[in-house]
């Protein structure tokens, strides 16, 4: 059972499409993330950073064809955080369709 | 914590959540070559076992099957941009890798069976060819039902 529980550092719109990303898999690449946000590189960099510095995903090179290039995952307290905060989003979500009594 | 949110607001974030695992779905379409490669990878390495070689050749032929599993991975790593192993799908995709594997494990001890036991040893090869086809067939099957998983809501 997920226990809800709203979490800042997951709510931001840019981390919480990249939490639901890296929740589906186990590994995106950088350049996957930056197109599927449609957003550049430094203000990707500030977001998984800030996840990053969170204990929520972890960030790995890997060389590849000659070059660099950057993994993103989530770690088990990012897929806590952000199952709680899909949970939490639910139950709010649950009210718009409760009607108001009538007097 | 508490939030501020209403309905609304809670609503318009989850369809972000849908969309982006939406976004990853579209992301994980399979290059066509993945999975008759691992078929022939999986097919080879089961051929030489059901024959019967020698422990040190097994040894070498696990080594090369190693290497190539490494290679294509990392192919398929460098051309999707994503990688997901193959448990961490939803539990339709879950199901029917199990059932891949159940298959492929009768396909293999018949196999050995009729190889080993009965001295058929054409039937090794037989094996291996039914093992091959079998998963990439299968793999397509599975990559359909893992990403239709992703699109469904979060």
């Amino acid at each position: 059972m997920i226990e809800p529980r709203f979490d800042e550092i997951v709510h931001a719109p840019n981390r919480l499409r990249i939490c639901s990303m890296l929740s589906a898999t186990d590994e995106v690449e950088f350049a996957a993330l930056r197109e599927s946000l449609g957003v550049s590189d430094s203000v990707l960099s500030k977001q998984l950073k800030a996840l990053e510095d969170a204990g929520y995903v972890t960030v790995k090179k890997s060389p590849m064809d000659g070059r660099t290039r950057t993994w993103a995952a989530l770690t088990p307290a990012g897929k806590a955080a952000f199952n709680g905060h899909v949970a939490e989003l639910r139950r709010l979500a649950a009210g718009i369709t409760v009607e108001q009594p009538v007097e | 914590m508490e939030s501020q949110l209403s309905p609304q607001e809670a609503q318009a974030a989850l369809a972000a959540v849908d969309e982006s695992r939406s976004d990853i779905a579209d992301r994980l379409v399979t290059p066509w070559w993945y999975h008759p490669i691992l078929g022939v990878l999986v097919g080879g390495l089961i051929t030489v076992a059901t024959i019967g070689v020698a422990f040190p050749t097994l040894i070498g032929v696990l080594a090369v099957y190693a290497v190539g599993i490494y290679l294509l991975m990392s192919a398929y790593r460098r051309k999707t941009g994503v990688w997901m192993n193959g448990f961490g799908g939803g539990p339709r995709a879950r199901r029917s890798l199990a059932l891949l594997f159940a298959v492929t494990l009768a396909i293999t001890i018949a196999g050995s069976v009729l190889s080993m036991g009965l001295e058929i040893r054409w039937a090794a090869l037989l094996t291996g060819l039914a093992v091959a086809l079998t998963m990439t067939l299968w793999g397509r099957h599975y990559d359909n039902v893992l990403r239709a998983e992703l699109r469904e809501t979060s």
